[in-house]
């Protein structure tokens, strides 16, 4: 009875506005993620500097997968169009879903734990911490020929994982978690942090260049064998979050009540935490600094299908995928053949959207 | 003559016999350097509703809070069903006490239902789904907190009221046999007020044992079995309500703007003001 919440005057400002959340509600979560996503990897997989008509794109992918390879004549399709799809196309598309899944969901989760409706790996400064990491093992004599491989996403997720567990102990220390400290300490160590890689970037002259593709995220540098390190990190930091969407359920109440209800808030949080910024050290070192997704994306599923963590992390995941493919098929069209980072194009997209939600909702109910 | 042998006291009973389900012994709590609590004994006896009265600042709330743990105390002890609280893991402690705080925290978009299936946390195992017994718990703890036809309602859309019934069936559906309540009619009218307490009595008469911080002493008296009457981190009495609410006691401990009066038809003592025109030798301190 979604009709029946009684806070939907506050949030349907516009009669449009009114009518997509009832829709939304109504056709249910999984379904209109999942169309969504699909709608957005169709567009992603045609689209582009050569268009590809749906029907051949389709039976390329169909014509790649090991279930369907068999079934699947792809003979008629030119050779360019298959190497265009397989080769440029697909793999950028997943890394897109994927990196866009990972930021969403660890968005909700940081979300969660900090239970403040801003937190997530920017404001957090997991994304300089990992920026910092990665220009250090870069311009050392241990990152040779570009960063996907070895030591760069280690550093990333150690400067990651360090800077999110200094974040939170410095906003602990003024006694309590308040929002306000936690997004002061945030913030203050996530400057200072940039500050030293910008330092060490104008240092390194033309070693610096792969830092660039950090700071401004791109998903042009990804690649399977990219993708193939990142996985076990993304799958085993997800499983342990996806256990905890009950604990984080009883996580939005206060401390004290959640150690009333059984549990150990401490612990818990660490968990969360660290498993959150395993994943999002990973998404940065897999493509950059891609802001906007992890805010955005969670409040919007919250927004439509209310906040159980059970169904918000996986929603959220599916959401921020299709976000990520969707964005990036902007930034690499607008331009073309220029290509705007998406980084760039999800801030133009995110922007505005939450200021929207600002003005329809306020912030302190998400 | 028949011989009782089954235990009277409902299926919730401690497993150890005889103890006090709650004891505080001499207990010491210090905030922010200053005693709240100054070497407070008392005791939650089985099947019983005590109340805990006492002046603003007394160190009410603290007591509460330092019978689960959340704040630390720095002398005496705290034990449950005659094991000290820190024998209890968080999650066996939620099993078997359950607490309303005063103005407890929870996200405006969470609907009603959400909130009260959250009681079920410490009978549910880690990576295990609420089962079919875990909703029918939830439902039943609505409808007697009354709160059933709130369900889908977001706890920000609520009143003082509504929310507290709210908070009351989630201590329900953790099915504890200690309930804690802080000041649980605050910003009630009186009908639900009395409505609560009964709720409350029928507790009690299952096993249950209650303890409530209650600043509405006719209420208190009207309800509890006993009273225990704190001031300045200390019980200066404790007894059946009749006992503890004398006007010599409430002028010591509240000062003289008191009066108690009988109930015409119970003969509970009721706590009245004495109005302005009240003589001027009564007034404390001149």
């Amino acid at each position: 009875m979604a009709e029946l919440r009684a806070s939907e005057p506050a949030v349907t400002a516009l009669p449009a506005a009114h009518a997509v959340l009832r829709a939304a509600r109504s056709i249910g979560g999984v379904p209109l993620a999942v169309g969504l996503l699909a709608f957005t990897c169709v567009i992603a997989l045609t689209q582009g500097a050569a268009p590809i008509p749906v029907a051949s794109a389709l039976r390329i992918v169909a014509g790649a997968l090991p279930g369907l390879r068999e079934l699947v004549d792809v003979s008629p399709e030119p050779e360019a169009w298959r190497r265009i799809v397989l080769d440029v196309r697909l793999p950028r598309v997943v890394a897109a879903a994927v990196i866009g899944a990972t930021l969403s969901f660890t968005g909700a989760s940081y979300q969660g734990v900090f239970r403040n409706p801003l937190a997530n790996e920017y404001l957090l400064g997991v994304a300089s911490g990992a920026a910092l990491g990665a220009a250090l093992v870069i311009i050392s004599p241990l990152g040779t020929g570009g960063y996907g491989f070895g030591p760069v996403p280690l550093a990333a997720f150690v400067g990651g994982g360090l800077t999110v567990v200094v974040v939170y102990s410095l906003s602990r220390a003024g006694g309590g978690s308040s929002a306000t400290t936690l997004i002061l300490a945030g913030v203050a160590l996530s400057s200072l942090l940039s500050a030293i890689t910008s330092f060490i970037m104008i240092g390194a002259g033309q070693r610096a260049q792969p830092i660039f593709a950090f700071l401004f995220g791109t998903l042009n540098i990804s690649s399977w064998e990219r993708l193939a390190w990142g996985a076990p990190y993304l799958v085993v930091g997800g499983a342990i979050v996806l256990a905890h969407g009950r604990v984080l359920n009883v996580l939005q109440l206060d401390e004290e009540q959640a150690r009333q209800l059984g549990i150990n808030v401490t612990r818990a949080r660490l968990i969360i935490l660290a498993a959150s910024s395993l994943m999002a050290a990973t998404a940065v070192a897999i493509a950059g600094v891609i802001g906007f997704v992890g805010l955005v994306v969670p409040h919007v599923v919250r927004l439509l299908w209310g906040s159980d963590y059970r169904r918000l992390l996986p929603l959220s995941a599916i959401m921020g995928a299709a976000f990520l493919v969707g964005t990036d098929v902007i930034g690499r069209t607008v331009m073309a053949p220029q290509e705007v980072p998406v980084g760039i194009v999800t801030a133009i997209a995110g922007g505005p959207f939450f200021l929207y939600l600002l003005r329809t909702r306020r912030l302190g109910d998400l | 003559m028949t011989a009782i042998v089954a235990p009277v006291d409902g299926t919730r009973a401690p497993a150890e016999r005889g103890a006090a389900p709650l004891e505080f012994r001499d207990i010491r709590v210090r905030l922010g350097g200053k005693p709240v609590l100054d070497g407070a004994s008392l005791e939650l006896r089985s099947g019983e509703f005590l109340g805990v009265i006492g002046p603003n600042g007394a160190g009410k709330s603290t007591l509460v809070r330092a019978a689960t743990g959340i704040v630390p105390f720095a002398g005496g002890s705290v034990t449950i069903d005659g094991r000290p609280l820190a024998s209890y893991s968080s999650r066996a402690l939620a099993q078997r006490v359950a607490v309303v705080q005063q103005l407890p925290e929870a996200p405006a978009t969470m609907t009603v239902e959400e909130l009260v299936a959250l009681g079920r946390t410490p009978h549910i195992g880690f990576l295990a789904r609420e089962s079919a017994s875990d909703r029918l718990t939830t439902r039943a703890a609505m409808t007697r907190a009354g709160c059933a036809d709130l369900a889908e309602r977001e706890l920000g859309t609520l009143s003082g009221g509504q929310r507290r019934r709210a908070f009351v069936a989630r201590a329900l559906a953790q099915e504890p046999g200690i309930l804690l309540l802080d000041e649980p009619t605050a910003n009630m009218d009186p009908q639900a007020q009395a409505e609560l307490c009964v709720l409350l009595r029928s507790l009690v008469a299952e096993g249950v044992a209650v303890l409530a911080v209650v600043h509405d002493l006719t209420l208190a008296a009207a309800y509890c079995d006993r009273l225990v009457l704190i001031d300045a981190g200390r019980v200066v009495a404790a007894g059946a309500p009749g006992e503890v609410l004398t006007e010599a006691q409430l002028r010591r401990t509240y000062g003289g703007l008191v009066s108690v009066i009988a109930h015409p038809r119970t003969g509970l003592p009721v706590i009245a003001p004495s109005g302005w025109s009240a003589p001027a030798e009564e007034t404390p301190g001149g």
